[in-house]
């Protein structure tokens, strides 16, 4: 009999997971916005590289320049200079488009420093930086090439930390990709929350739920459509996390020169153990949500608050990167709503002591439990509730029955 | 796995029995009472009207069969006991509302809805077929149920209703939005599944439908029982003394009337209080005169009934009316 249950349970969970899957919708969504990102990244990085390697004229009043054509056989600067007599040709092929700046040294640079930089609008930040430095090594041509060298190139800093983490700063990647993969969880989360939200105000209101609960208790029927639309979003989320895994590592392949990549294997156990109660939380919270309210209208008051609670932290991400051991960042930790995304940062850029641990995992999962306690409760009370307001009283009446 | 047949014989429900019984049931949401010390059964091989105006308390009467709804009071048994998820698959429920998904495709629907009842896929496809061509919906298998007209959904309810073979059949409004050659079909199949001894609970507006299908009925109003019992016990009962009749002869002589009427088809006689048609019988095949072709009690029909005790309700409300062979509580025990 037991097992006769859990089939129905499954039977649910397998109807709306397939239900929702074969959506267009759903299939647009989640390859869609991948595809998408990664495609307006691609656009942009080569309009910028169109840009950057366009040329850029240079007319050299002072005479004290290397001629452009020399320096760009010795230096990796990427927009090739190209020398002009005048200004006047130099700026046609600017407004020709042939030119992305034109560079103009005053005959008196050696004492007045004085360039102008002609541009239309869209010049590449990046040239002004590649310009210093080929007047830099300009004006230092033929002095000592030791001393070149040290001034073109960054210092080699060793940082000597005087706390416990003696560890050297993990890069920016590894700061934002936990970020990201938090972010994508959250998205996936509050995706199929929408979908499990949608399905009961939906069967709700056209009744689909009286017939369902003929065939099954409302359990039964509750849990099959949470595992089947957790199903969805896990199957979103694996999906974005696979292809951001994918995007980083080509991007890694294509800067040699950037530092290892280096996950701490806490990002696995925090996944599991928090982001998978998270989950069941949100899941359990927008059921009773359902229940309780009559179309989508009221129900998307409930989900702004809870989509507030959880977004939270993300707006003072910044904060809790800088001061990842403030007491904010404790809170948030300790926060149900929060503590999966703030420990997943937190976990990759410093030491959380495991007492912090302890209680967070406590306090989430505690807080799903008494979710799914008063999910249960306003099972019966809401099921049946057609097109009649939500009473404040009854059911805070019914919780406590 | 194998699935449970729970259709299977194992109990001797299928020996005459009561289906459903209800005993002194009564439900209420916050200040109101819904339904108020409701007694009733249902046998095997029968179909039962549920009557009543609207927000008279059947559709809470039949949530509680079905245990979407727990009483307050009294007690529901379904198949000889409460309600289990095992009995569920042996119960068949068309609501008045139809709640099919209607983004769904009508084949995918009715398969999903006839696992849920623990048939298998192959299975559900057979017996869908059958239905879907006998229903004439089969060239519309693979639409989406929102392409559907109100007739064809609700056709397409009424196969989820039945797919599973139920012993319990609970009906509400089931020739809603169906056309007269459609209306015949899904009562015959009813009528076919009374036959095969299934119980029917059927409740509908359609008086007609009733008098014609129905053996028994009960008329709830303001959450009570009002009216309990045979069909036509319930006519017979409010028929009153008139007669019909039909022949040759001067029927307004006979001096046992208080009342003769020619009409169309013959004489409506109204017979004073004291005197049974009977008496009436034996009086006109006495008189040498009359020669009688047709005699008959005048019986009221349903929705008349209906009106009169919906209207008379404060009354009524006070001392239920018992007709044939049930209680003043219509239990059917005839305490």
């Amino acid at each position: 009999m037991e097992m006769a249950l859990v089939r129905k349970a499954l039977l649910v969970a397998n109807y709306e997971f397939w239900r929702h899957v074969k959506r267009r919708g759903f299939i647009f969504s989640v390859l869609g916005l991948p595809f998408l990102g990664a495609g307006l990244m691609l656009v942009t990085i080569v309009l910028i590289l169109a840009i950057a390697n366009q040329p850029v004229g240079i007319i050299d009043y002072s005479q004290q320049l290397l001629p452009p054509e020399n320096y760009s056989e010795q230096s990796p600067f990427r927009a090739p200079l190209r020398p002009y007599a005048d200004e006047s040709l130099a700026l046609v092929d600017l407004e020709l488009g042939n030119l992305q700046g034109v560079v103009v040294v005053s005959a008196n640079y050696l004492d007045s420093g004085q360039i102008a930089i002609y541009h239309r609008g869209s010049y590449f930040d990046g040239f002004v930086t590649e310009l210093q430095l080929y007047l830099r090594t300009s004006l230092l041509a033929g002095s000592e090439t030791a001393v070149q060298r040290q001034l073109n190139r960054p210092p080699a800093t060793r940082f000597v930390s005087l706390t416990e983490t003696a560890e050297p700063s993990p890069p920016l990647i590894t700061y934002m990709l936990p970020f990201g993969v938090g972010l994508i969880f959250i998205l996936g989360i509050f995706t199929s929350a929408g979908y499990l939200i949608q399905a009961v105000v939906d069967e709700k209101e056209n009744r689909t739920m009286e017939i369902m609960v003929t065939s099954m208790t409302p359990l039964q029927l509750i849990s099959g459509k949470i595992i089947g639309l957790t199903s969805v979003g896990l199957l979103q989320i694996g999906i974005w996390t696979g292809m951001l895994l994918v995007g980083v590592r080509f991007i890694l392949l294509a800067m040699p020169e950037a530092p290892p990549l280096t996950i701490s294997p806490l990002f696995g156990l925090i996944i599991i153990g928090w982001f998978i109660p998270f989950y069941l939380l949100i899941a359990t919270l927008m059921v009773a949500l359902g229940l309780s309210v009559t179309n989508m209208g009221e129900a998307q008051q409930g989900v702004g608050v809870i989509t507030m609670m959880t977004l939270f932290p993300t707006y003072l991400a910044v904060l809790i990167l800088a001061h990842p051991n403030s007491s904010m960042a404790v809170a948030f930790t300790l926060f149900p709503f929060s503590s999966a995304v703030t420990l997943l940062v937190r976990s990759q850029i410093t030491v959380v002591p495991p007492a912090q641990y302890v209680a967070s995992w406590l306090l989430l999962t505690g807080t799903l439990l008494l979710a799914i306690w008063a999910a249960s409760r306003l099972l019966q009370y809401g099921l049946l509730r057609y097109q009649q307001p939500l009473k404040w009283r009854s059911l805070l009446a019914r919780l406590a029955r | 796995m194998p699935i449970t047949d729970y259709r299977k014989p194992d109990t001797d429900y299928r020996k005459p029995m009561n289906i459903v019984e209800i005993d002194r049931v009564s439900k209420t949401f916050g200040q109101t009472q819904a339904v108020r010390d409701v007694s009733l059964h249902v046998a095997a091989g029968e179909i039962f009207g549920l009557l009543g105006p609207n927000g008279a308390g059947k559709t809470t009467t039949i949530r509680l069969m079905l245990d979407i709804l727990k009483p307050d009071n009294g007690r529901i048994a379904v198949f000889g006991g409460p309600m289990t998820e095992a009995k569920k698959d042996r119960v068949g429920y068309l609501p008045e509302e139809r709640g099919l998904y209607s983004d769904q495709k009508l084949l995918d629907v009715i398969l999903y809805l006839a696992s849920l009842k623990g048939l298998s896929r192959r299975e559900a496809k057979t017996r869908a077929e059958g239905y879907l061509k006998q229903l004439d919906l089969w060239d519309h298998r693979d639409k989406k149920l929102s392409l559907l007209s109100r007739g064809m959904h609700q056709k397409a309810q009424f196969i989820v209703t039945v797919l599973h073979n139920p012993d319990l059949l609970i009906v509400d409004e089931p020739f809603s939005g169906l056309d007269p050659v459609n209306t015949n079909l899904i009562r015959q199949m009813l009528l076919d599944f009374k036959a095969a001894g299934k119980a029917i609970i059927m409740s509908t507006h359609q008086m007609h439908q009733v008098e014609a299908m129905c053996d028994r009925m009960a008329l709830v109003h303001q959450g009570q029982v009002v009216l309990n019992g045979a069909v036509m016990a319930v006519r017979r009962q409010f028929a009153g003394n008139t007669i019909s009749v039909s022949g040759h002869g001067p029927f307004e002589q006979i001096p046992l009337m208080a009342e003769a009427q020619l009409t169309r088809n013959g004489w409506r006689l109204t017979l004073p209080d004291g005197v049974s048609p009977q008496q009436l019988l034996r009086q006109l095949t006495a008189h040498g005169g009359l020669q009688v072709e047709h005699f008959s009690l005048v019986m009221p029909s349903l929705e008349e009934i209906f009106v009169k005790v919906v209207g008379e309700a404060p009354n009524l409300l006070a001392n239920d009316i018992s007709v044939g062979d049930v209680s003043a509580n219509g239990d059917g025990s005839g305490a």
